[in-house]
């Protein structure tokens, strides 16, 4: 346990002390900044657009430092070789896989906590109403990025160059939010496509599960949704996090 | 285990790489059926060429590589296993570390790693950096460090845990000679203590002052093992015996 703490606290130490892991968080809070220009523009619906527009940049840049995050940290752990000092120590394999991941949500939560936390600033100088609706789809945002974070870290540990990692995470990441229109197409392209879409969505993750900014202000949403979104989010996580630490555990340096 | 059980114990040690690309697997072999024993408190000293397999036989050692046949022991305990790597301080040949990172950081962090007690750790890393005269630097990033300062850190990190076998990977190449004589110091000093040393070089002068066994690989192969005694005394002859080894040896090997 004290061994998975060290490594989750100097994986968020490292990505602290990374210029561009700063420059990324900065350039998100110019873009929640820039939400006050297009609120501008949108008349009466001002608030609204800060609020979405917020939210929207809160998680495009949560994902953004969860993947170049992983990759970075694991790729190039493994390429720079720091990894054989690690590895030298008497810790099992494993525990480094969950202790870099620890770390790394620890420094996107940050992240996005403070991008948040400006993000709230704004709408609440803009005289908006507080809704619990919207608070009840942060904890969803959270649970997407931590999903993002495993696969990332899944992503980083199967390919062996940092480019491909990163392109493969972003991929899952699109095709994650398009599950059910893939099942359809897959649907009408015949039986073996259809048996194929299945298998590839049940591989893929269902983003639009976590989706809850989306849907949430429904009538008749209510909080099954949302559990049982918490629940599929943390069982692909601790899937993605076992199958890191047995291709990890088999891995040669 | 007690004081008989050999430091390292290698028997049949064979690596053969695998490499696949776009369905087309290329093999090369690390290193074949290498059968050594290191004894407590000795100082052994890997010799080889580039490409001969000594940075193999220490992976293998520490559990980074895993062998394609045979096996490695360290104190009785299986290459690998948590009990043989908390008994081993590895230097590896570049000293890799965080450049965000302060020494005294990165220490801390080994240091935990290693199971050292929290209460004791601070103490510890203080001890070791006067070892290595890097207490006045290890509050810098690391990315400031030139590159002995950077080997200091390696080796504060190897002795951090007070191992009992010391793995070093070419500690020599590139320190200049007052750097040189300081880590001769540090392993002659190392040895005394009771610590077994085991370590691969290219600088057969610096062998010959330390060790008390050395190895010759050639070609992945252990083509001799040669004692003090054979080249003591006797200015130049530890590199006669490895020129003519690995000459012999690459002439078994092409025919």
């Amino acid at each position: 346990m004290r061994s998975i703490l060290a490594i989750a606290r100097y994986t968020f130490l490292q990505q602290f002390r990374n210029r561009l892991y700063l420059v990324v968080v900065l350039f998100g809070l110019l873009l929640v900044a820039a939400s006050l220009l297009f609120g501008a523009l949108a008349g009466d619906q001002e608030v609204r657009v800060i609020l979405d527009f917020g939210l929207v940049t809160a998680e495009i840049f949560g994902l953004a430092t969860a993947v170049f995050g992983a990759v970075t940290l694991v790729v190039e752990e493994m390429e720079s070789k720091t990894i054989y000092l690690i590895l030298t120590r008497p810790l099992p394999r494993p525990f480094y896989v969950l202790g870099r991941f620890l770390g790394l949500l620890l420094a996107v939560g940050a992240s996005m906590a403070v991008m948040e936390v400006f993000h709230f600033s704004l709408l609440f100088m803009k005289g908006w109403t507080p809704d619990p609706a919207v608070f009840a789809a942060l904890p969803m945002m959270g649970l997407k990025i931590m999903v993002m974070t495993a696969l990332s870290l899944l992503c980083s540990l199967t390919f062996t160059s940092a480019p491909t990692a990163t392109v493969f995470s972003i991929l899952f990441w699109v095709l994650g939010h398009f599950g059910n229109e893939i099942r359809f197409m897959a649907d009408r392209a015949g039986q073996w496509a259809k048996v194929a879409g299945e298998l590839f969505c049940a591989v893929l993750p269902n983003l639009s599960l976590l989706n809850a900014r989306d849907v949430i202000d429904l009538p008749g949403f209510g909080l099954t949704p949302l559990l049982y979104g918490a629940g599929y989010a943390l069982l692909y996580t601790l899937a993605c996090l076992a199958l890191s630490a047995a291709l990890f555990s088999k891995k040669e340096f | 285990m007690g004081d008989h059980v050999a430091a390292i114990s290698i028997e049949g040690l064979s690596k053969t790489y695998r490499r696949s690309h776009l369905g087309r697997v290329k093999t090369s072999l690390g290193v074949d059926g290498i059968t050594l024993s290191v004894q407590q408190g000795e100082v052994f000293g890997l010799l080889g060429l580039n490409g001969s397999g000594k940075t193999t036989t220490i992976k293998l050692m520490l559990g980074l590589l895993f062998p394609t046949a045979g096996h490695v022991q360290v104190f009785g305990f299986p290459a690998g296993s948590p009990e043989a790597k908390r008994a081993v301080g590895f230097l590896p040949e570049i000293p890799y570390f965080y450049k965000y990172l302060s020494g005294r950081e990165v220490l801390r962090f080994y240091g935990r790693l290693s199971g050292i007690p929290e209460k004791a750790i601070s103490a510890r890393i203080e001890e070791v950096l006067a070892q290595v005269r890097m207490t006045a630097n290890a509050g810098r990033a690391m990315r400031e460090y030139s590159k002995g300062m950077l080997q200091r850190i390696t080796l504060a990190q190897a002795m951090l845990h007070d191992p009992r076998l010391m793995v070093l990977d070419e500690p020599v190449t590139g320190l200049d000679p007052l750097g040189l004589r300081e880590m001769r110091e540090i392993i002659h000093g190392l040895n005394q203590k009771g610590k077994t040393i085991f370590f691969s070089s290219h600088s057969i002068s610096e062998v010959e002052k330390l060790c008390h066994r050395v190895g010759i690989l050639v070609s992945g192969r252990l083509a001799r093992v040669v004692n003090q005694s054979e080249w003591a005394g006797e200015h130049g002859r530890l590199e006669e015996i490895f020129v003519s080894t690995v000459a012999s040896g690459h002439q078994k090997a092409f025919s």
